[in-house]
């Protein structure tokens, strides 16, 4: 069997791009890479949403990118979580952020004591306990210091971002000397097909390679991607200032709208079942961005004989969350790790559909404890989630967590016990009880711990700079330093 | 309806280490813990060498090391040799930590494949410091900065698991539990909810309890002959079935790893204490006669035996429900694997931990339950496949049992397992569950299972500098073992030599 020798991405969007500038960082030299540009543009793309987990930091840099190089390259800012705002039949609000997690005492995790605590109540959150959340309320922003004991240290970040500018910016910083592009069209080629040993570009050039990663999104037979449509319009407006570090999630009387604060820019983005769009309002004071459709659907076969499908191509998940960008992710770092030694790719493709089908069953529960079974479907498209059957996992999840605080994990999870945690009881789901274990501390100490690490949190949220600010102070120290 | 009275029914290690964790959680909670052992009723003894997760039972429980180690008779442990496995004539240590360590995040492996493919034949074990120090029978505690080479290693200990119990003993009866001298006879079943409502002592007491660990043994006295639970059966796997123990005088310097060596129709197992040396012949009995199977252990041993032959049956394989109604099975009376990589006392810790993070109140609802034989159930498959991993993984064919596992069909999960290893030195990753990566690369590159290929970003880095590097790990392992102390003055200067005189042998021994 011959050695890899070459390897051919071709797209236009994110995934392309991104797929490209990770390989040309992470293989070596004597694997050929070849980069077919399609000029179609990808719309989809605005199906990765606008945030990003705090995995993202990590991941550039394993790409070569620094926090300051995509500050400085994009229009790119900080994200401390998601609010959800009018959520559910019940219209829930709640800030589903990232942090590092919760102090343990006596081996009992925190929200038991928070359980305890609240005695009995209908209803509580672990809101003023968390750092991120108390700065998200007050739309400040500063980095987490290393090693610190301070409520500031808790905090993780991830980004807010325009995928068109972020695929423009891996465009600018993919090294060409190291990828072979080609900027042509060329014909999609049949999702059935797993076997190749060329693409022919619309020119006639063909390309040759032994490795095809499609990146082209879906298209074609649509009658491929069976399951739940979904629409989305994006629309943007200027923005003087950054005015918050989380992004807004709110449910509609046609599917649910996002805001995204972005750096000169706010964008707008509604999505809903396409049979819905009657109900969608008219949006005024702002400019029509994109439009798109996409199925939420995944493969059960991404990598087939030497064509793997890669981002949209695979499968799409609504940016509910940032598990969209999260999967991408994802789907990268599986590909370099299973980047085949030879022509015969088995063994890769095999274990790379396993723990694809994993991560993206694993991501997908997340979003369907989003809404509960006893929610009344006010559209298609939620009608089209409640006729999905709860995964057995998420009922495990849920009964668990509802009946006495336990979050249940399963092996590779993308959201960690934090997110889950926040998730429930965000969803009103509410231990019944708590760990028996809580009771060995008197309620009175439990008392103050809370009413300590409450006043610490809140004094030092009044401590931190506004967003606006902190960026301003940031992009001038890095401009002066960078050039 | 919370949880008013526990009753642990058998004091083996199983229920003492049971007892210990639980009274050490529910001690200020007026939860009271009660203990049913008969003396008449001897104790299995499921293992005397344990994986690193002990340290953390102990820890747990505010255990002070040296006092441990004093009363248990314990010595260090820091992986375990596997002789005759591969081959006749192989050996290989599987070490308690990793071989050296990534470099641009892509596994230590992988150079060595690529080195190796390159015609350098350094050994993976050379860039271990458990392994090479386990060779040079040296021991050093690891420090603080776990990422430091010397220090990146866990370790466990080797340790008299009657002794342990007793210990145990001492430390629960402390916390307040109850220990009763008795036989159980009998069992009462409440018929409206089929749970366990008391159980009958042969003196005629009665001990009622909201919930029951049944720690009984091999019998399952409450897991199996009250509640009928069902055995799920792997002999189709893990065939021995029989085994034999005899402990025998220590000899030589105390050696800081376990030994497991193949037989023609199982393997032999030495466990070095401070005051003897543990041994045990584990066997399929379709492939040898118990005599015979005493026989070879008794002729192998390194010094004169201490007591007479003892011969243990099993099954291996684990009940349907580890927790059943509110009957929790811990220990032998839960399943059993072979103690080929010293799981038992950790699948007990499992269980354990699985019971306290799920502890129920007193409807001891399904699905607490459920969740509970959810994450056993993966524990024991995930042990299960790393055992059968051992006796499939290799060359062997001297014997109608090496060559029944040649012509076995291995689970799915465990031929994809080595298809990716053959591949490409690739080991799918889980979270849960206790043998991790390095683990299956210390058995299958110990069984000469060589990868084919290699992760290709370990072509990324020139030649020269990956043997800098790895030159420079293997450098570094020499001489943190340079540094480290013989494993018998280390326990001494630690000060955790037991005071019990090294045991010695009176007479000739009657074999029963």
């Amino acid at each position: 069997m011959q050695a890899l020798r070459n390897i051919v991405i071709f797209g236009s969007g994110l995934a392309a791009h991104i797929t490209a500038v990770a390989l040309s960082k992470r293989l070596p030299e004597n694997i050929g890479i070849t980069f077919v540009k399609t000029r179609a543009s990808q719309p989809q793309d605005i199906f990765y949403g606008h945030i990003t987990s705090p995995s993202t930091y990590d991941f550039l840099l394993s790409l070569a990118i620094s926090e300051p190089q995509l500050l400085l390259g994009t229009n790119t800012t900080f994200s401390l979580g998601t609010n959800y705002e009018d959520w559910g039949t019940n219209k829930r609000n709640w800030i589903q952020a990232f942090y590092k997690p919760l102090p343990i005492h006596d081996g009992v995790k925190f929200h038991h004591y928070v359980n305890r605590h609240e005695k009995g109540a209908q209803d509580w959150d672990l809101g003023p306990y968390i750092m991120s959340i108390e700065a998200a309320r007050k739309g400040v922003f500063a980095h987490p210091p290393e090693g610190k004991k301070i409520p500031l240290a808790s905090v993780n970040y991830g980004y807010h971002l325009d995928i068109n500018e972020w695929t423009r910016f891996l465009s600018a910083v993919l090294d060409a000397s190291r990828v072979k592009i080609i900027t042509a069209n060329t014909k999609p080629k049949n999702s059935t097909e797993n076997s190749a040993n060329s693409i022919t570009l619309a020119n006639g050039e063909i390309v040759e390679g032994d490795l095809f990663i499609n990146c082209m999104g879906q298209y074609g037979d649509e009658s491929e991607y069976r399951t739940r449509a979904l629409k989305a319009q994006s629309y943007t407006g200027p923005q003087d200032k950054i005015s918050d570090v989380i992004c807004k999630i709110k449910q509609t009387s046609y599917g649910w709208l996002s805001e995204t604060p972005l750096r000169g820019e706010r964008i707008q983005t509604h999505f809903y079942h396409p049979k819905d769009e009657v109900l969608l309002p008219k949006i005024e004071g702002l400019s029509k961005k994109v439009e798109s459709n996409i199925a939420i659907w995944r493969s059960e076969t991404p990598w087939s004989g030497n064509v793997l499908k890669l981002g949209h191509s695979a499968g799409a998940i609504e940016p509910l969350s940032p598990a969209p960008i999260m999967l991408l992710q994802h789907d990268i770092e599986r590909l370099i790790d299973l980047i085949p030694t030879s022509t015969d790719m088995r063994v890769e493709a095999r274990e790379y559909n396993r723990r694809y089908t994993q991560d993206y069953d694993n991501a997908a529960i997340f979003h369907r404890a989003l809404l509960r079974e006893e929610d009344t479907p006010a559209n298609h498209y939620q009608k089209a989630i409640i006729s999905l059957d709860i995964p057995t996992k998420l009922q495990v999840k849920i009964t668990q967590f509802e009946s006495r605080g336990v979050c249940v994990l399963f092996d590779n999870e993308p959201f960690n016990e934090e997110d889950w945690t926040q998730l429930h009881l965000g969803m009103g789901r509410i231990p019944a009880r708590y760990d028996p274990l809580a009771a060995r501390i008197p309620d009175t100490q439990i008392h103050q711990m809370l009413s300590n690490m409450r006043a610490a949190i809140s004094q030092m949220g009044s401590k931190m700079p506004p967003v606006d600010i902190y960026m301003t102070g940031l992009l001038k120290f890095l401009k002066d330093k960078h050039g | 309806m919370t949880i008013k009275k526990i009753c642990i029914l058998g004091g083996g290690t199983a229920g003492w280490m049971t007892a210990a964790g639980l009274s050490n959680k529910y001690k200020n909670l007026d939860i009271e813990i009660e203990l049913v052992e008969s003396d008449q009723i001897g104790t299995v003894g499921v293992g005397e060498a344990t994986l690193p997760h002990i340290r953390f039972f102990n820890n747990a429980l505010g255990i002070d090391e040296r006092e441990f180690m004093r009363e248990t008779c314990a010595t260090f442990k820091l992986g375990i040799e596997f002789c005759d496995w591969g081959r006749l004539g192989d050996s290989y240590i599987h070490p308690f930590g990793d071989y050296g360590e990534p470099i641009n995040g892509v596994d230590f492996h992988h150079f060595w494949l690529r080195l190796l493919q390159n015609g350098h034949k350094n050994r993976l074990d050379d860039y271990s410091y458990p392994i090479l120090a386990a060779e040079a029978g040296k021991f050093q505690h690891p420090g603080q900065d776990t990422s430091v080479i010397g220090s990146n290693f866990g370790y466990a200990y080797q340790f008299d698991s009657s002794l342990y119990a007793k210990f145990l003993r001492k430390y629960c009866e402390k916390n307040g539990v109850i220990r009763t001298e008795g036989k159980a006879i009998d069992t009462i079943i409440a018929p409206e909810t089929g749970f366990v409502k008391s159980v009958t002592l042969e003196n005629g007491g009665d001990i009622e309890a909201d919930l029951f660990i049944d720690c009984s043994g091999f019998r399952g006295v409450l897991i199996e002959q009250a509640l009928k639970t069902g055995y799920d059966d792997w002999s189709e796997w893990l065939p021995c079935n029989r085994a034999v123990a005899v402990p025998c005088e220590a000899s030589g310097p105390g050696l800081p790893y376990t030994r497991a060596t193949a037989r023609e129709a199982g393997w032999q197992w030495r466990i070095p204490l401070q005051h003897r040396t543990g041994n045990g012949h584990v066997y399929w009995n379709e492939y040898i006669s118990d005599d015979e199977a005493a026989h070879q252990l008794t002729s192998t041993l390194e010094g004169p035996i201490l007591a007479d032959v003892k011969q243990l049956y099993f099954k291996t394989g684990k009940r349907r429900k580890l927790w059943n109604k509110n009957v929790v099975a811990i220990g032998l009376s839960g399943g059993f694997l072979e103690p080929l990589e010293s799981t038992s006392i950790h699948l007990i810790q499992e269980g354990i931990t699985a019971l306290i993070e799920l502890f129920p109140d007193a409807r001891c609802a399904v699905s607490d339950a459920d969740e509970y034989n959810r994450r056993m159930d993966l524990n024991f498959d995930r042990v299960r496949d790393f055992l059968l991993l051992h006796y499939t993984a290799t060359q062997r064919d001297d014997s109608e049992m090496w060559r029944y596992f040649r012509n076995m069909t291995l689970p799915e999960s465990l031929i994809e397992k080595l298809e990716a290893w053959k591949a490409r030195g690739y080991l799918p990753r889980y979270e849960q569950g206790v043998f991790l990566p390095p683990s299956w690369v210390a058995v299958m590159t110990g069984q000469n299972l060589i990868p084919n290929g290699f992760d290709v970003r370990a072509n990324a880095m020139p030649l020269d500098d990956v043997l800098a590097r790895t030159d420079h790990i293997k450098r570094a392992s020499q001489d943190a073992v340079k540094q480290s102390a013989s494993h018998d003055d280390y326990i001494k200067t630690f000060g955790a030599a037991t005071s019990i005189m090294p045991l010695t042998a009176p007479t000739t021994p009657q074999f029963s």
